[in-house]
C-alpha cells in the first residue's frame, strides 16, 4: 500500500494539454471583455463629444426646411449629394444634422429624467430610511404596487391624455416612472448606514438631522445610486424615444430620434434612410451604455457578479 | 472495522499523481498538486485538511464532477476495482457513479433537490441506472430508508426535503447513495453541518453499513480528532499535497509533520492539552510560497525550506511525511 | 391554500382601488373635467347635468367613492366619439390585446428559454457569446423601430407577412415579435444566470454523482428549479408586455384596446383612456396573481397548506 506524493508533478513544467487549454480560454475571455469595453467607451465618447459640438460640426440647421431638396437619398446612392451625407427628410432637412441634434436632445432627456427621478427617489429614500421605516415602507410599498399595475407607456399615455404632451411633461413622466428604483435602493442603504457608529458620534456631537443626512448619509448611499443611474440613463432614453415616437413626448419640429423614426415611418417605402439610420444609432447608443453599465455594476456591486 | 482486508489484494481505488487545476479570472490555479490515494475494500481512509487544502477538489476532480471547462484533471494512474480508467474523464466514470461509487456531500439540506420528493430522489439510481421496475424500486426505496434508520419510510419517501429534520435529511441522503450497494463510498464532510449527537449517529450508521457490505470509505473532513475514532488510515493535506499519511494510530499518536502537530494542538481535547491555534492562514493557491508551502506558518522553518519543496520521507514509526525534518530518521521514498 | 388565495385577492383589490384613484386623478388633472368628457360644442345644460351626475362639485373623497361605485359596475362614462359606454368599447377589444400579449410572451419564452439554457450549459463558448449578444441587442433595439424594420423587410420587400390589421395567425407574427422584444433579453439573462446558479448547487452535483446523464440531470433537477426566478421576472414583465402591445397595435394598426386608447388621445376622449388604464391594470393584477399561484406550485417550500 503506497501513499506518497511526488514533489515534481503539478508544477508549471508539468502543465499538460488540458491545463494549457484552460489558460488559453481564460486569457481569451479577458481579451474579449476588454475589447468590448474599449469599443463601447470609445463609441460613447464620440457620441458625447459630437452631441456637445453638434452646432459646430454640421453645416446645416436641423430645422431648416428646403423643400427643393426633399427626400434626397444618402450621399453614396444614385441621386444623393455629399452635402447631405445621410439624405434629407420630407421637408428637405438634413438627416445627419437632425440625428446629431437628436442625440444631443436624447442625452439631455436621459440626464434630466434621471436627475428628476433620482431627486424624488433619493429624497424619499433617505427620509423613509432615516425616520420612520414602518409608515414610509407601507405607504411607499402601496404606491409601488399601484405603479407596477400601470405599465409605464400606458401611464404616459394617460398623463399626456390629461395634461397634454410637452418636453417638461416628458421629463416628469420619466422621472415619476423611475423614482421607485432609487427609493428602494437608497432606503435599504440608509437603513444600514443608520446603524453605523459614526452616525451616533455625529448625533452625540450635536449635529442636526439635516446636517447628518447631508454630510453622512447622502455620500454613503452614493455607490448604489450610481449603479441605478447607469442602468436607467439608456433605459429612459429608450422610453423617451418610444413616447416621442407615439407623439406623446418631444413635439415636432424638434429633432429627436424617436420622433424622427415616427416621421419617417410613413415614407418607409420611398425613403428607408429616415427610419433606418436614427433607429440604428439609438440602438448603438443604448447598447454601448448597457455594456458599460453592466461592467460598472459588476465592479461596484460584487453581489451581482455571476461566479466565473 | 476491518483493517486486515485493506492490506489484501482487494484494492477498490488506486490513484497516483493526481493534479487538479481550476480556471480563474487571473489564470489557472493549481488546487491539487500530485496526490496518491488508495482505498481497500472495507477500509476507511480519512483525507484531512483545512478548507482550500484541495481535499474535496481531489475527490470531485478525479471522479469527473467538475465541468471540463472549469477544471483540468490529470493522473498518472487511476484504477477502480480492477479497471484502469483515466482520472476525471466523465465518460469512463458515468457507469460507475451511483452504482459502484457513491458520494455523500457535506450539507444534506442543499444536497437534496428542494422541489422533488425524497423518495423520488432515492429512486433515481435503481430506476434510471439499474432499470428496475416501478414496484421493485418502491420496495427498495422503503427498505433502504428503513435501513438507514428512518422510522416511517412511507411518510419520509413522500415528503419534500424541507419537511425533514437535519439528521433525517442526511440519513435520506445516505439512502440515495447506499441503495445500489457501492463498493466505494466517498463522504465529503458528511457530518460538518450536523450537531455532535447527529454526527456520532451518522458515523455509526456508516460504520454499520460498511461492516455489512465491505464498502471502502474515503472520508473527507477538516476534523482530525473526529477521524481518529474510526479511520484506518489518515492522509493530511496542505496546499494541494499530502504532507503526512499513515495508519491512524501512528499519525494521531506520533504526528511528525509540523502541520499535523499544529492541527492536533489547535482543537480542544479530552485530555486537556492546551489549545493552540495555528498561526497565519493557509496560503492562497494562486500565490504559493517558494519551497515548502507550510514554511510561512512553521516553527521549524529554515533556509532550505524556503528554497526546495521537501520530498516525502518514510519514518520508522510507519507514516510518511513531506518535510525536511524527516530526513534525519526517515528514508526518502 | 384558500387563505393564501383570499389574502392575495384582497391585495389585488386594494391595488385596483389605488389604480382607480390614479384614473380619477387623471380626469381632475385636466383642469376642467366637463371639457374633457364632453365634445367641445356641448352646451352649458349638458355640462351641468354631467357635473351633477359625477358629483364634480363634491369634495374629493365623495367624488372618489362615487367614481369607484360606478367603476365597479364598469361605468366609466360614455365615449363622446362613439356615443356609447367607454368601458364596453374598450373591453370588447381587450381580447385581441390579450391574444397579442400572449403571443408575445410565448415567443419570448420559446426563444429566450432555450437561448438562456444553451448559454448557461455552454458557458464561455461561442454559443454563450452569441446568446448573450442576442440578449444585449434585444435590450438595445427599440421595439417600435423593430416593428418598422419588420414591415420594411418582411412586409414590403419580401411580402411574406401582412403589414397591418388582424385576421389569421400571420397577422399576429410581426406584432408578436415586437411585443416579445423587450421581454426576451430578460428571459435569456435570468434563465442563464439562474441556470448557472442551479448547476452549481449541491443537489445537482449530487445527482451527477449518482451517475445520471446530462439530460436526465437537466430535466429532473435543473430546468424546474431554474425556472422559478423566471416566474418572478414575468410578474414585472407583464407591464412591459402591455406597453409593447400598445406600441405594436399602433404600428401594425392591430385592432386591440391599445389602439383604441391611442386614437382616443388624439380625439381627447378621456373616458376611453380611463377605461383603458383600468382594463390594463386589471389584466396586470390578475396575471400577477396567477403567477404567484404558479410560483407556489413550482416551489414546494412556499406552498401554503
Amino acid at each position: 500500500m503506497k501513499v506518497r506524493t511526488r514533489p515534481d508533478s503539478g508544477t508549471a513544467e508539468a502543465a499538460t494539454a488540458s491545463t494549457r487549454r484552460l489558460t488559453r480560454a481564460a486569457a481569451a475571455a479577458r481579451r474579449r471583455t476588454r475589447a468590448t469595453l474599449i469599443m463601447s467607451a470609445g463609441f460613447l465618447a464620440v457620441i458625447v463629444l459630437v452631441s456637445v459640438l453638434a452646432p459646430w460640426i454640421t453645416w446645416h440647421d436641423p430645422l431648416d426646411a428646403e423643400l427643393v431638396n426633399r427626400l434626397q437619398p444618402p450621399g453614396w446612392l444614385d441621386g444623393g449629394s455629399w452635402s447631405y451625407p445621410l439624405g434629407t427628410d420630407s421637408t428637405g432637412r438634413d438627416l445627419f444634422t437632425r440625428m446629431l441634434f437628436g442625440v444631443r436632445l436624447s442625452l439631455l432627456i436621459g440626464l434630466a429624467a434621471v436627475a428628476c427621478g433620482g431627486i424624488i427617489g433619493v429624497t424619499a429614500g433617505i427620509l423613509a430610511g432615516y425616520y420612520d421605516e414602518k409608515i414610509a415602507a407601507v405607504g411607499f410599498g402601496r404606491v409601488a404596487d399601484i405603479q407596477q399595475a400601470i405599465p409605464f407607456v400606458v401611464l404616459a399615455l394617460a398623463v399626456v391624455a390629461s395634461i397634454g404632451p410637452s418636453f417638461r411633461n416628458l421629463i416628469l413622466i420619466l422621472g415619476v416612472g423611475s423614482w421607485l428604483f432609487y427609493y428602494r435602493i437608497v432606503r435599504g442603504e440608509v437603513l444600514k448606514i443608520r446603524e453605523e457608529s459614526y452616525i451616533d458620534a455625529a448625533k452625540a456631537m450635536g449635529k442636526s438631522d439635516a446636517g447628518i443626512l447631508i454630510s453622512h448619509v447622502l455620500p454613503n448611499s452614493f455607490a448604489p445610486v450610481i449603479v441605478i443611474v447607469t442602468l436607467f440613463v439608456p433605459r429612459l432614453i429608450m422610453f423617451a424615444a418610444a413616447l416621442s415616437f407615439l407623439g406623446l413626448g418631444v413635439q415636432p419640429p424638434r429633432a429627436e430620434l424617436g420622433l424622427m423614426i415616427s416621421e419617417g415611418r410613413g415614407l418607409i417605402q420611398q425613403a428607408w434612410w429616415l427610419t433606418v439610420f436614427p433607429g440604428a444609432l439609438l440602438a448603438g447608443i443604448v447598447l454601448a451604455m448597457n455594456t458599460l453599465g453592466d461592467w460598472l455594476r459588476e465592479r461596484l456591486d460584487p453581489t451581482l457578479r455571476v461566479r466565473q | 472495522m476491518a483493517p486486515d482486508t485493506a492490506t489484501g489484494s482487494s484494492q477498490v481505488l488506486a490513484v497516483e499523481g493526481l493534479t487538479v487545476s481550476f480556471r480563474a479570472v487571473a489564470g489557472v490555479v493549481p488546487a491539487v498538486r500530485g496526490v496518491d490515494v488508495t482505498v481497500g475494500a472495507g477500509e476507511t481512509v480519512a483525507l484531512v485538511g483545512e478548507s482550500g487544502s484541495g481535499k474535496s477538489a481531489s475527490v470531485l476532480g478525479m471522479l469527473g464532477l467538475f465541468h471540463p471547462d472549469s477544471a483540468a484533471v490529470e493522473a498518472e494512474r487511476f484504477k477502480f476495482e480492477d479497471m484502469e480508467l483515466s482520472a476525471g474523464r466523465r465518460e469512463d466514470l458515468q457507469d460507475l457513479l451511483g452504482t459502484r461509487i457513491g458520494i455523500i456531500f457535506q450539507d444534506p439540506q442543499s444536497s437534496l433537490d428542494p422541489t422533488m420528493k425524497v423518495g423520488k430522489q432515492i429512486a433515481e439510481v435503481p430506476r434510471l441506472r439499474l432499470g428496475l421496475d416501478r414496484e421493485t424500486v418502491r420496495r427498495k426505496v422503503l427498505d433502504s430508508l428503513a435501513e438507514v434508520g428512518i422510522r416511517d419510510p412511507e411518510w419520509c419517501a413522500s415528503a419534500y426535503p424541507h419537511e425533514l429534520s437535519g439528521g433525517m435529511r442526511q440519513r435520506a441522503m445516505i439512502a440515495t447513495v447506499m441503495i445500489a450497494g457501492p463498493s466505494l463510498l466517498i463522504a465529503d464532510e458528511p457530518t460538518t453541518a450536523l450537531d455532535v449527537t447527529l454526527q456520532a449517529q451518522v458515523i455509526d450508521l456508516l460504520a454499520t453499513l460498511q461492516e455489512e457490505r465491505g464498502t471502502g470509505i474515503l472520508f473527507i473532513t477538516h476534523d482530525l480528532s473526529l477521524v481518529s475514532e474510526f479511520a484506518d488510515r489518515v492522509m493530511v493535506m496542505y496546499a494541494g499535497t499530502v504532507v503526512e499519511s499513515g495508519d491512524t494510530e501512528a499519525v494521531v499518536n506520533h504526528p511528525s509533520h509540523p502541520y499535523t502537530r499544529a492541527l492536533l494542538e489547535s482543537v480542544p481535547r479530552l485530555d486537556g492539552g492546551q489549545v493552540r491555534p495555528i498561526r497565519g492562514r493557509p496560503p492562497d493557491p494562486r500565490d504559493l510560497p517558494s519551497g515548502c508551502p507550510f514554511r510561512t506558518r512553521c516553527d521549524h522553518a529554515h533556509e532550505r525550506c524556503e528554497q526546495v519543496e521537501p520530498p516525502t520521507f518514510r519514518l520508522p514509526s510507519g507514516q510518511t511525511i513531506r518535510c525536511w525534518l524527516g530526513e534525519q530518521d526517515g528514508e526518502p521514498c | 391554500m384558500l387563505r393564501f388565495l383570499v389574502r392575495r385577492m384582497l391585495h389585488s383589490i386594494l391595488v385596483l382601488l389605488g389604480v382607480l384613484f390614479v384614473v380619477h386623478g387623471l380626469l381632475l388633472l385636466t383642469g376642467d373635467p366637463t371639457a374633457a368628457l364632453l365634445p367641445p360644442d356641448a352646451d352649458e345644460e349638458v355640462r351641468e347635468n354631467l357635473r351633477r351626475k359625477h358629483g364634480l362639485d363634491d369634495p374629493f373623497p365623495v367624488q372618489y367613492v362615487k367614481f369607484v361605485g360606478r367603476a365597479v359596475r364598469g361605468d366609466f362614462g360614455d365615449s363622446f366619439r362613439q356615443a356609447r359606454p367607454a368601458f364596453e368599447f374598450v373591453s370588447e377589444k381587450a381580447g385581441e390585446t390579450i391574444k397579442l400579449g400572449a403571443v408575445g410572451l410565448a415567443i419570448s419564452l420559446a426563444v429566450g428559454g432555450p437561448l438562456g439554457a444553451l448559454s448557461a450549459l455552454r458557458k464561455g463558448t461561442w454559443i454563450d457569446r452569441t446568446a448573450r449578444m442576442v440578449a444585449a441587442m434585444g435590450q438595445a433595439i427599440p421595439d417600435f423601430w423593430l416593428g418598422i424594420m419588420l414591415i420594411l423587410i418582411l412586409g414590403v420587400n419580401l411580402n411574406w407577412l401582412p403589414i397591418s390589421g388582424s385576421g389569421d395567425w400571420r397577422h399576429l407574427l410581426m406584432p408578436g415579435l415586437v411585443v416579445a422584444l423587450p421581454t426576451l433579453p430578460a428571459v435569456v439573462r435570468i434563465y442563464r444566470s439562474s441556470l448557472i446558479g442551479v448547476l452549481d448547487r449541491d443537489y445537482v452535483r449530487a445527482a451527477r454523482a449518482r451517475g445520471l446523464k446530462g439530460p436526465q440531470v437537466f430535466g429532473r433537477h435543473v430546468a424546474r428549479n431554474a425556472a422559478i426566478p423566471i416566474v418572478t421576472v414575468l410578474a414585472f414583465e407583464v407591464g412591459s408586455i402591455m406597453s409593447g402591445a400598445l406600441i405594436a397595435e399602433v404600428i401594425f394598426a392591430y385592432p386591440g384596446m391599445g389602439r383604441v386608447a391611442y386614437q382616443a388621445i388624439i380625439n381627447r376622449d378621456i373616458a376611453v383612456v380611463q377605461a383603458y388604464v383600468f382594463m390594463v391594470s386589471l389584466i396586470v393584477v390578475t396575471t400577477n396573481m396567477l403567477l404567484d399561484i404558479a410560483y407556489s406550485m413550482l416551489d414546494p417550500r412556499v406552498r401554503v397548506r
